[in-house]
């Protein structure tokens, strides 16, 4: 029997969205807004950190690498949540940037050697379980997933 | 963000930060912290002990901090941090290049060896 293409039992995930000005305070209001999303339905505390430090990093290279030609722009955020996994997107209006393109940081075995910066997308592979890019009517959007911990048999 | 920088024993200066190495934080404290840690060779261990979120910002700072003072001749080291910081440390090699320590105690040995 057909259910409009979902699965009979499943759940519908909750989504929850937010729309930020393309500025540095974006950072801080992203991760605020992650927080309470995430204590509201329940995840732990694990699961927040990645997805907070997800958001972090990801909203810290819209602001600092793809600024809009005229200063002003949007970023769009939304966390749909269900019992297994949180599917977030973050999408900006700025200048076309992948951050999947982005060189994998070569481990330095010396300080005298090791670049200052360049972690954020690392860590945003690292502690995501699925990502991906892509350019949509002229915007940036970059799609991750976070399995949830109980969900997650063998956890990263 | 606070940042509290004591001598803590009669070689090792402790510097201790309490809050989110994330944006704001990092920002509170980068001045000082920079100010504190570029003029002279230090044994330092930096207590992360009651920092809950670090972000790529704040590994940015510490990393500056740590290059800072190896060029001068000090040495740098990392304790306790939390689980979750920690994870974050071994992602991105840190502790590889700032060694980490359970406790204030087993830093300050390896500082001063």
């Amino acid at each position: 029997m057909s259910n409009g293409g979902r699965e009979v039992g499943k759940k519908v995930p909750a989504t929850r969205r937010i729309s930020l000005a393309l500025d540095i305070a974006a950072v801080d209001d992203a991760s605020l807004w992650l927080r309470e999303v995430g204590k509201a339905y329940g995840l732990s505390k694990g699961d927040i950190f990645r997805l907070d430090l997800c958001v972090t990093e990801l909203v810290t290279n819209i602001v600092s690498y793809a600024g809009t030609e005229t200063g002003a722009g949007t970023i769009d955020i939304s966390a749909s949540i269900d019992d297994e996994r949180v599917a977030m997107e973050v999408r900006d209006s700025g200048r076309p940037f992948d951050p999947l393109s982005v060189a994998a940081i070569v481990g330095a075995s010396t300080l005298a050697d090791a670049v200052v910066g360049g972690y954020g997308i690392h860590l945003v592979r690292s502690f995501a379980h699925e990502v991906r890019y892509h350019r949509c009517w002229g915007e940036n959007v970059f799609a991750f997933v976070v399995r949830r911990s109980q969900s997650v048999t063998q956890d990263k | 963000m606070k940042m509290t920088i004591e001598q803590a024993d009669d070689a090792v200066v402790r510097i201790t930060f309490d809050g989110r190495l994330d944006m704001q934080g990092t920002q509170e404290i980068d001045q000082r912290l920079a100010f504190a840690t570029s003029t002279k060779a230090l044994r330092l261990a930096v207590d992360l002990s009651r920092v809950t979120f670090l972000a790529s910002i704040g590994i940015r700072a510490l990393v500056a901090t740590a290059k800072a003072q190896v060029a001068r001749g000090g040495r740098v080291a990392i304790v306790n941090p939390q689980p979750m910081v920690r994870n974050i440390l071994e992602t991105t090699g840190i502790d590889r290049l700032i060694p980490l320590y359970d406790n204030f105690e087993s830093a300050s040995s390896a500082l001063r060896a």
